[in-house]
């Protein structure tokens, strides 16, 4: 009986501390998650408020009108046609470049063995902490003035070269050659996860007689998509979010974050000068472009988490 | 005659081709570029017709910047005190959402994908604005119960807490700091915590085990196993974080240098402040590996 009633009472004492360890973190998951979201529900709730609402007391989160009619002003001035396009298309091209490039140079990196292999590793490593500020102006001149070894100033017959800022070139270049944004990265992800994948897949294929860069593209790759989607995720995201970059090599051209950020000061320059518009109005042109920038991100986001989520030992970020 | 190689040869050769794209980059778009900012920084650059010529002025550049230009050295103490600053805290932060990441529970999916969300919504412009919004302002004075300004009166109270634990006043002061800056901090650990939690997967489930047949209390095994495997991922994520400072949006050199060189067409001059930011970031990684680097013992896992 004493014991029967030992064992109850740990039991329930289990219980209550199981109980309490749950209801704690239910809590800071709630708090943390409000805080991450709140700008997510304030973007939505606000782009779809008719102005009216902004000065009606009880409405603070949920409009009472519904309207899109903030939307038809805000893609006007932001020309949300081309620079949508162009955004997507170039960080659709820059991810899917970086993705090919990362996972040749990180497959070099983990399987073959020669001379110098650590020496790059460690370098593939320093790039990430050189401030991109330091190469900013070099390479500006350098894309401005471009040639190669002065052949196409030969070809062409004009001194200095072409110009090729305000175009995808220099994002291509720097991205197929692992130099784009945070590329140091990614080449680590890659390295790791496929120093992971068991040697033998690789083995049954040299047997056979396929190349090196036939067995990476057959048997590799084929094994590797946690890796590159993760990857691809990143480099679209980080692509789509760049000012820095696109700041500088993008000069003439316009992108979502550029758009967006002169955006409310052109609608209040349209109405004319002695308008003074509420800052409150400004504020829902403001979030209605901003949902209108994170929003394809954030849909992309949506689709591909649950490899994200699910498969991040497994992508190896961590060796 | 062809194969004269050996099979490690070829092999050997094979991994230079797959490198071979990386190398054309480090050198033609990293290493050139590197000395030649060097170069500018010490030389005053004329734009011409068919490309541009360099005047050697010496450290000129360095000497106007730490002395003439007024905005430089304020930027650059305030780059890397936030930077210092925010580094604790985020590791603290990330480590501590993915040991809450790591345990089983109901709706883990739902939660992990809502922590990682900050990642994807870092855009810069987008949390500019947002932090000079006035309806963002208006719903959180809705949630407080009186329309003062309510963050500063919970403030007030964890003050007065903590101090009334003697705490150390620097202590305090980091942390209040740290408790109003909780939303940046939170934007800004994403990937921390999926290189934590990736971490945390990745020790063996036996090792615990073990732990446990021995009697060890959770606090235990997480002092005694988590933490010293943890050691080398700390390092990683402070790196990591001191990185993703270099282009967060409110990194006041990048906007210093962008304005100097593109703006006012003073390139020299805007070379040797990356310089400057570039050896100051230096120096804290080289004290960072001094303290640090030597005590990590790597494990086999």
């Amino acid at each position: 009986m004493i014991l029967n009633d030992r064992i109850q009472q740990r039991h329930l004492r289990n219980l209550i501390f199981k109980f309490f360890e749950g209801l704690f973190r239910f809590m800071i998951i709630i708090g943390i998650s409000y805080i991450i979201l709140q700008p997510v529900f304030s973007m939505l709730s606000t782009a779809f408020m008719d102005p009216v609402d902004i000065y009606d007391i009880t409405v603070r989160w949920v409009p009472k009108h519904f309207t899109l009619t903030n939307f038809k002003p805000v893609m006007t001035v932001m020309e949300y046609g081309t620079t949508f396009t162009a955004s997507l298309g170039l960080s659709l091209i820059v991810a899917a470049v970086q993705v090919a490039s990362c996972s040749f140079i990180g497959y070099g990196l983990a399987r073959f063995r020669f001379k110098g292999k650590n020496l790059i590793f460690a370098l593939v490593l320093l790039t990430l902490v050189i401030p991109p500020q330091t190469i900013m102006i070099p390479l500006f001149l350098h894309y401005r003035f471009f040639d190669v070894l002065g052949i196409i100033s030969l070809i062409t017959g004009k001194e200095g070269g072409v110009n090729l800022l305000d175009s995808f070139w220099p994002f291509i270049m720097q991205a197929a050659t692992g130099m784009g944004i945070k590329n140091g990265l990614y080449i680590f992800i890659f390295r790791q996860f496929f120093a992971g994948i068991p040697r033998s897949f690789e083995e049954a294929a040299y047997v056979d007689g396929a190349s090196a860069i036939l067995t990476f593209r057959k048997v590799i790759l084929p094994n590797a998509v946690p890796a590159m989607i993760i990857v691809f995720l990143f480099s679209f995201v980080w692509q789509w979010n760049d000012e820095f970059y696109s700041g500088i090599f993008l000069q003439g051209a316009r992108l979502l974050p550029m758009a967006l950020q002169t955006m409310a000061s052109t609608i209040e320059t349209m109405a004319g000068i002695e308008v003074k518009m509420d800052p409150y109005y400004i504020s829902l042109l403001n979030n209605t472009g901003a949902l209108l920038v994170v929003g394809p991100p954030l849909l992309l986001y949506i689709f591909l988490q649950r490899y994200f989520v699910e498969s991040i030992a497994r992508a190896g970020i961590v060796g | 005659m062809r194969n004269k190689m050996t099979l490690s040869e070829r092999r050997g050769l094979a991994g230079w081709i797959f490198v071979f794209p990386w190398l054309l980059g480090f050198t033609f778009l990293l290493i050139v570029p590197f000395i030649q900012s060097m170069m500018i920084s010490m030389s005053r650059i004329h734009i011409t017709r068919g490309g541009y010529t360099l005047e050697k002025v010496g450290f000129g550049n360095y000497v106007d910047m730490f002395t003439s230009d007024p905005e430089y050295v304020p930027s650059l103490i305030e780059a890397m005190v936030n930077m210092t600053a925010n580094v604790p805290v985020i590791l603290i932060f990330s480590i501590f959402a993915a040991a809450l990441l790591n345990r089983k529970f109901p709706g883990r999916t739902l939660t992990r994908a809502v922590f990682f969300l900050p990642v994807i919504l870092a855009s810069g412009v987008v949390l500019r604005i947002q932090s000079q919004d006035k309806m963002q302002e208006m719903m959180q004075m809705a949630l407080s119960a009186s329309e003062l300004n309510s963050q500063q009166l919970t403030s007030y109270n964890l003050q007065a807490l903590l101090r009334s634990y003697e705490i150390n006043e620097f202590l305090v002061e980091y942390i209040i700091d740290a408790v109003s800056r909780i939303k940046e901090i939170i934007s800004a650990s994403g990937v921390q915590i999926l290189v934590f939690l990736a971490a945390l997967e990745s020790i063996p489930a036996s090792y615990y085990e073990a732990a446990s047949m021995e009697g060890a209390t959770g606090w235990e095994s997480f002092w005694k196993i988590t933490f010293p495997m943890l050691v080398p991922i700390f390092l990683a994520n402070a790196v990591y974080t001191i990185i993703d400072s270099f282009t967060a949006f409110n990194n006041p050199i990048m906007e210093l240098v962008k304005t100097t060189a593109f703006g006012r067409s003073s390139y020299g001059l805007g070379s040797a402040m990356a310089w400057g930011y570039f050896a100051s970031i230096a120096a804290v990684l080289f004290l960072l590996f001094l303290l640090w680097g030597r005590k990590i013992e790597y494990y086999d896992y």
